[in-house]
């Protein structure tokens, strides 16, 4: 939103509690140190969160405990475990880590309420999103496949799609043996030089930060061309701890805590708030005063709730031919095949398979060393020279839907060190979300093992831990300010100036399709629509 | 290390370092077959994690696993084609 109404000449002031990450300096992939530092975060990039105690796990669904080679079970205790929410405060926000899949909404996936009778209807249609996410993809610039497959488009992507790797083509190999279509994924990393940025050189490590920034995170994109207007300030290292709002709906500005960590109070006639979806209910929770007792933009009593995770299965397994595995564009293919909501027998919600060994962080020796060949001396050396470049992993990410055990509250105990209440993550999955995982878990085995793979070495799955790079749902969009926070631009129900944009806003997670493109769909069309 | 050098004298040696190589890696064994629950067993499995860290993040050992450079500033432009 702050590209587009900036180069409407709008004045906007960017609010920003992480720090301002310098790509080639800070994302270290030319080092030594590559691979130990995982996402390299800076001062201040790490958020906190709390988590409810998570459910009981049934020593019976035993197949879909986490485990590798070397640790064995992953989760030993009865109950499934939080690993984290995995996301980054710091200019370009998660996009910074994120993998870069770009992907559009399935139509169906839309109307989960009138198709299918559960979750949310999105207030508009895929027809009337498809011309903002025509402009994202531009400013991105998406490499993608030519067949629009069951998302009809108005135009090509403006980048063709990056050719397959060479271990992906195993995986692509078998797949069709199976019957299942898989073909290049959409892609957030330039598959040639655009905009002033070079080409991806295929170095596998999306994931910790693309220093070539042909990557397309927010950063080097929207928030670039935004500053570059002239009518975008940009602030970093400040937290917003509390919307300030008046008795005629109307919000007057916030109170922010500055990199000094000094107090100031900033007055603003309008309002955008995108600090995701587990940041932005904890800031509405936080804000309620005497006109909001409940929580600013409450009145429908569902900020917090219908609370939308990753539901995720990797499988990975070691091939016998040496791949080269640990090269190539991340996620570099996938199949649509189920992701449609009723594309898996027995159960409503769809999901999706991509390549994932760069994903599940198996491209490099630590990893291999830690979870996959174990033992020391001599025989570990040949081992791991052996193993080294062979796995090959499937990917998976399923619809989540809401239900009542998933939502987002104020933990009654924790408290950041502005002294504001910590988001705590309520978690549960259901029948269903267990139905899909277990679709997940047997396909991806049987496109390995039809790739050629023969024997399978670490398996990691939402069953038994949460971890979510994927969060929605908590500020609902919709048409009836009885059961959505915020209309179909983002807009609150009661206050006039009050916004939010970001995943949030989503009524439904889609069959795992990846948020980002349709976040700044969402954006452009709030933005075009304010603009007016 | 006090166990470690016991177990060395109690194969007439006067220190686990003074060991020759294989009589080192059956002590080391020995502290690996004890388990978790051990404080040995424990020492061992903490250490070779701690070890296993050290030694992959050094781009000496890399050429050992067939990695052949830091994910930049090269890139894997290869990445299509058969590994050499
Ligand atoms: C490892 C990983 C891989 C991913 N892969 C993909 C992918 O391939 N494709 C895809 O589409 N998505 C992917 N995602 C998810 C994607 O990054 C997020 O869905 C997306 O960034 C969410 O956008 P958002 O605006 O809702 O929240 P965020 O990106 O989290 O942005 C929120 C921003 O608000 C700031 N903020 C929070 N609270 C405050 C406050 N109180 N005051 C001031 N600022 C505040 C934060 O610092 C942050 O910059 C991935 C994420 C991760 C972590
Ligand atoms: S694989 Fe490409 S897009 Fe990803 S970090 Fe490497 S160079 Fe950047």
């Amino acid at each position: 939103m702050a590209y587009a109404l900036s180069r409407q000449k709008w004045r906007v002031l960017v609010l920003e509690a992480g720090p301002r990450f310098d790509p080639s300096k800070d994302f270290k992939l030319h080092s030594d140190a590559w691979e130990k530092q995982g996402f390299p975060h800076k001062a201040g990039s790490e958020g906190r969160h709390a988590f409810a105690a998570l459910q009981e796990l049934d020593p019976e669904l035993n197949d879909l405990y986490s485990w590798n080679s070397v640790d064995g079970r992953l989760n030993r205790t009865p109950h499934r475990r939080p690993y984290k929410y995995n996301h980054v405060l710091g200019l370009g926000g998660s996009t910074l880590a994120f993998t870069g899949e770009s992907h559009r909404m399935h139509p169906e996936s839309m109307q989960m309420r009138s198709r299918y009778g559960v979750a949310a209807d999105w207030p508009m249609t895929y027809d009337a999103l498809e011309p903002y996410y025509c402009e994202a993809e531009r400013l991105v610039g998406v490499a993608g496949p030519s067949d629009p497959g069951a998302r009809w488009r108005s135009e090509p992507y403006p980048l063709p799609a990056h050719p397959l790797g060479y271990a992906s083509r195993r995986i692509a190999d078998g797949a069709s043996a199976l019957g299942i279509k898989w073909g290049p994924n959409a892609r957030a990393a330039l598959s040639q030089p655009y905009d002033g940025r070079p080409h991806c050189n295929y170095c596998s490590n999306c994931n910790r930060g693309c220093p070539r920034t042909d990557k397309g995170s927010v950063d080097v994109t929207f928030l670039r061309k935004a500053e570059a207007s002239g009518h975008c300030t940009i602030r970093t290292g400040i937290t917003v701890t509390r919307i300030e709002a008046g008795a005629d709906d109307r919000v007057t500005g916030v109170h922010v805590v500055n990199s000094a960590g000094e107090n100031e109070f900033i007055a603003t006639p309008k309002l955008i708030v995108s600090c995701g979806a587990v940041e932005t209910p904890r800031l509405l929770l936080a804000s309620a005063n005497q006109h909001a007792p409940n929580g600013l933009a409450n009145e429908s009593g569902q900020v917090g709730l219908n609370f939308m995770e990753t539901l995720a299965w990797t499988t990975s397994a070691l091939h016998p031919e040496n791949l080269g595995s640990f090269r190539g564009l991340p996620s570099d293919s996938i199949s649509w095949d189920f992701n449609a909501p009723d594309a898996i027998e027995g159960v409503v919600g769809g999901c999706r398979f991509t390549t994932g060994m760069s994903e599940a962080a198996l491209n490099g020796p630590i990893a291999y060393a830690q979870r996959i060949v174990g033992g020391w001396g001599r025989s570990h050396r040949v081992a791991m020279r052996e193993a080294f470049g062979r796995i090959l992993s499937v990917g998976a990410i399923g619809e989540s839907l809401p239900n009542r055990g998933s939502y987002i509250d104020l933990d009654p105990s924790e408290v950041d060190t502005n002294g504001i209440a910590l988001a705590r993550i309520h978690s549960q999955l259901d029948d269903a979300d267990i139905k899909r995982l277990s679709f997940m878990r047997t396909t991806a085995r049987a496109i390995l093992e039809e790739a050629g793979c023969n024997k399978v070495v670490e398996e990691y799955g939402s069953y038994d831990f949460f971890s979510s790079t994927h969060v929605f749902g908590t500020c609902r969009m919709g048409t009836d300010p009885e059961t959505s926070v915020v209309d179909s631009f983002g807009k609150s129900f009661r206050w006039q100036n009050l916004h939010i944009m970001d995943a949030s806003i989503f009524p439904s997670s889609g069959g795992g399709e990846s948020p980002s493109l349709t976040i700044e769909a969402l954006g452009l069309r709030a933005a075009a629509h304010m603009a007016t | 290390m006090q166990w470690a050098d016991k177990q060395a004298r109690d194969r007439n040696a006067s220190s686990f370092l003074s060991l020759h190589e294989a009589g080192r890696e059956a002590i080391v064994a020995q502290a690996e077959a004890m388990g978790t629950k051990t404080m040995p067993g424990m020492f061992f499995y903490q250490t070779l994690k701690d070890a296993r860290q050290f030694y992959y993040e050094h781009a000496a050992s890399w050429p050992g696993v067939g990695f052949p450079h830091a994910p930049q500033p090269l890139g894997f432009p290869d990445y299509a084609e058969a590994p050499d």
